[in-house]
């Protein structure tokens, strides 16, 4: 089911019949030509693959986007009050708001990093929050929050430039949101937290997925690209080893890794990736490291529960964007409710991400649902439950024939000295019909996003 | 503050550098040397490949170009597609990002010509290098040119004399592109004062040591 057609929409259909077709090819080559990947492992083996891109854009009129807007900075902002307070004072647990035992429990949080204030007490620098449009309510409704390394903003900026080149009527004909300062938001916020020193986006090496991304983005931000043996500490601060042997101090990383790749001296003594002693220069003030280490426990499946509670507890205010109806089986309540409905719900792993570990219950077996309520039993802070949302689909070309896929929405929100939203995002759509899984680790395809008005 | 180059990517630029120039000089000489095994000497091939310390072995002049673009020998033209894809890929935030497309379509070219043995013909040969030369033009069409881009005319450089030592001797070009050489040596180790007094300190004894000389005054540039 696709959303009511607007004016835009119309707009769009029309100038798109009078388009030559042929041209659609041109994408393909330009994403071989220019290698905009996204890697796999298969079987072992390392496929370097482009993602499946449909030219068909998802529309979203600025007004509407407007209330997106503000309902991602309202968003981000508690979520980082909520960090802040989380590592230093804890008010929102001990006022009970969330529980202790849920926090504890999260596989995210890092108790060592307790008192730590980060530079500028910014923790959640560059976010990707996961939307869908649901179709009972027509309202847009935040799936995930992704807080740590939220990957895929490369794509519509690189493919953006040549749908200008390649269809330039809707250009001219629209008012389309540029998208071109998305990487100025990054730098602005690397600066603005920088502790004195050259800004470094630390990347785990080129068979990473989403190497071609940070290659793109330290290019576009102005910032070097380094890998971990690239940098180095000294006196608990951070440098960047210039060719010529010359240490130059770095202040700001925007690090492509997880947390417990990122220092083997503190977090996992076998990652090869990570850079020995940064954690020691982070913890000194001498660096900053974007995202924030421990934000993994915001990012939980488990907290985002708690979300729209942050948002009254830190801002007074009632959230513009909803979560889906989320129920957690650590509440004997929602246990219940769980496991009277849980052919109809989704089943997700907090623990799993990537559309890894989501399980929809009118998929399974009796069977298979029976084997799942012994493992939510056993461990009901391991799951969360949600109403399937019905979300719209958007209208995708396939080799001439237009067919309708879900599809979601990845909004960036970059946090420095104010937050921006970037006016586009990161639409995936499932290659197959009626799937609604649309990560690219699943398979899925990627669109253009135009915010934009007549 | 000059630009900031790691000696990772300064590495992958000079050897970016020498692959592509590699490929350029064994397609410059595969013509000549095709028309050469119709009209001349059917062993012409053997010859030149002699000159890289290579042994092939081929039916006629097709097959030489077969043998010589694909055969199973460390100059085979596509793998060193390869190479050159693999670090332009790795550095390719430091490279003008269409002479890094035609690397990779250079590449891609190759490749699908591998799959396709009835395509390996003059027009392929022509192809990749006007490939080359657009990679080339790309990269120097900048009026100053950057840390980067000497690392990758570094490599060009020093495969251009390679070629040039093993088929025409220590002559007065070789002389000529030893200066060059060590003029983008001199450049680059101008950002680095130690450098520039080791790199001075080094000589060329004799014309077989040139290109070990050469490599390890670019080797005295990069501290790992």
């Amino acid at each position: 089911m696709i959303e009511t057609q607007t004016e835009l929409h119309k707009k769009f259909w029309e100038i798109y019949s009078k388009q030559d077709r042929a041209k659609v090819h041109e994408f393909k080559k330009y994403m071989d030509k220019f290698a905009i990947n996204f890697n796999l492992y298969k079987d072992g083996n390392f496929i370097e693959q482009s993602l499946p891109f449909d030219v068909i854009p998802r529309i979203i009129e600025k007004s509407e986007f407007n209330k997106i807007e503000r309902g991602l900075q309202q968003r981000i902002q508690a979520l980082n009050l909520f960090l802040e307070d989380l590592y230093t004072d804890a008010k929102i647990v001990k006022e009970g708001v969330v529980p202790q035992e849920f926090i504890e429990q999260a596989s995210g949080y890092l108790k060592e990093f307790q008192g730590f204030s980060p530079s500028k007490k910014i923790r959640t620098h560059i976010n990707g929050i996961d939307l869908v449009k649901d179709t009972v309510t027509d309202e847009w409704i935040i799936l995930e929050d992704n807080l740590r390394v939220p990957s895929g903003s490369s794509y519509p900026l690189s493919i953006r430039d040549t749908y200008r080149k390649i269809y330039p009527e809707f250009f001219e004909n629209f008012k389309i949101e540029p998208i071109k300062a998305y990487p100025s938001y990054i730098e602005k916020a690397m600066n603005y937290v920088n502790t004195g020193g050259i800004n470094v986006v630390l990347t785990p090496g080129r068979y990473n997925s989403a190497y071609y991304e940070h290659s793109y983005l330290a290019q576009e931000v102005g910032a070097q690209l380094v890998r971990a043996h690239e940098l180095i500490v000294q006196d608990k601060k951070l440098y960047f080893k210039n060719y010529n042997g010359k240490l130059i101090r770095v202040g700001a990383v925007y690090r492509r890794l997880d947390d417990e790749f990122i220092d083997p001296n503190f977090f996992n003594p076998e990652s090869l990736i990570g850079v020995p002693g940064i954690i020691e220069a982070y913890l000194a003030g001498n660096v900053a490291l974007m995202n924030a280490v421990g934000n993994g426990v915001a990012d939980d499946k488990g907290i985002y529960y708690f979300v729209p509670k942050m948002i009254e507890y830190y801002l007074g205010e009632e959230p513009i964007l909803k979560n889906a109806p989320t129920y957690l089986p650590y509440f004997k309540e929602d246990k219940e409710y769980i496991f009277k409905n849980i052919e109809k719900l989704v089943i997700k792993d907090v623990a799993e991400a990537g559309g890894y570990g989501v399980l929809f219950g009118h998929t399974m077996s009796e069977l298979q649902l029976s084997d799942l309520k012994a493992l939510i039993e056993a461990n009901p802070r391991r799951f969360i439950a949600q109403e399937l949302i019905e979300f719209y689909d958007e209208q995708c070309y396939f080799n001439g024939d237009i067919a309708e896929r879900k599809a979601d929405f990845r909004a960036y929100v970059i946090m420095g000295e104010d937050i921006k939203v970037w006016q586009c995002g990161l639409t995936r759509y499932a290659l197959e019909a009626g799937n609604y899984l649309v990560n690219s680790s699943q398979g899925g395809g990627f669109k253009d996003t135009w915010v934009m008005e007549l | 503050m000059g630009q900031l180059l790691t000696a990772n990517s300064a590495t992958n630029l000079y050897w970016l550098g020498r692959y592509l120039e590699r490929i350029n000089g064994l397609l410059t000489y595969m013509m000549p040397v095709y028309d050469e095994c119709i009209d001349i000497d059917k062993e012409a091939g053997k010859k030149l490949y002699k000159g890289f310390s290579i042994e092939i072995e081929y039916e006629n002049a097709s097959d030489f170009l077969t043998v010589a673009m694909f055969g199973d020998h460390n100059s085979n033209v596509a793998m060193l597609a390869e190479y050159a894809r693999e670090n332009a890929i790795i550095c390719r935030n430091y490279i003008n990002t269409e002479a890094f497309g035609e690397v990779i379509e250079l590449y891609n070219m190759l490749q699908n010509a591998a799959k396709n043995h009835h395509e390996i013909d003059y027009r392929l040969i022509n192809n990749a290098l006007s490939l080359i030369s657009e990679i080339w033009g790309e990269v120097f069409k900048v009026s100053k040119s950057s840390i980067s881009d000497h690392f990758l005319r570094l490599g060009r450089l020093i495969e251009r004399l390679d070629f040039h030592l093993r088929f025409h001797g220590h002559d007065e070009h070789a002389l000529n592109l030893s200066d060059q050489i060590n003029g983008t040596i001199g450049f680059l180790a101008s950002y680095d004062a130690t450098v520039q007094e080791k790199s001075t300190q080094m000589t060329m004894d004799s014309k077989t040591d040139i290109i070990e000389t050469m490599h390890a005054k670019v080797q005295s540039l990069i501290v790992e």
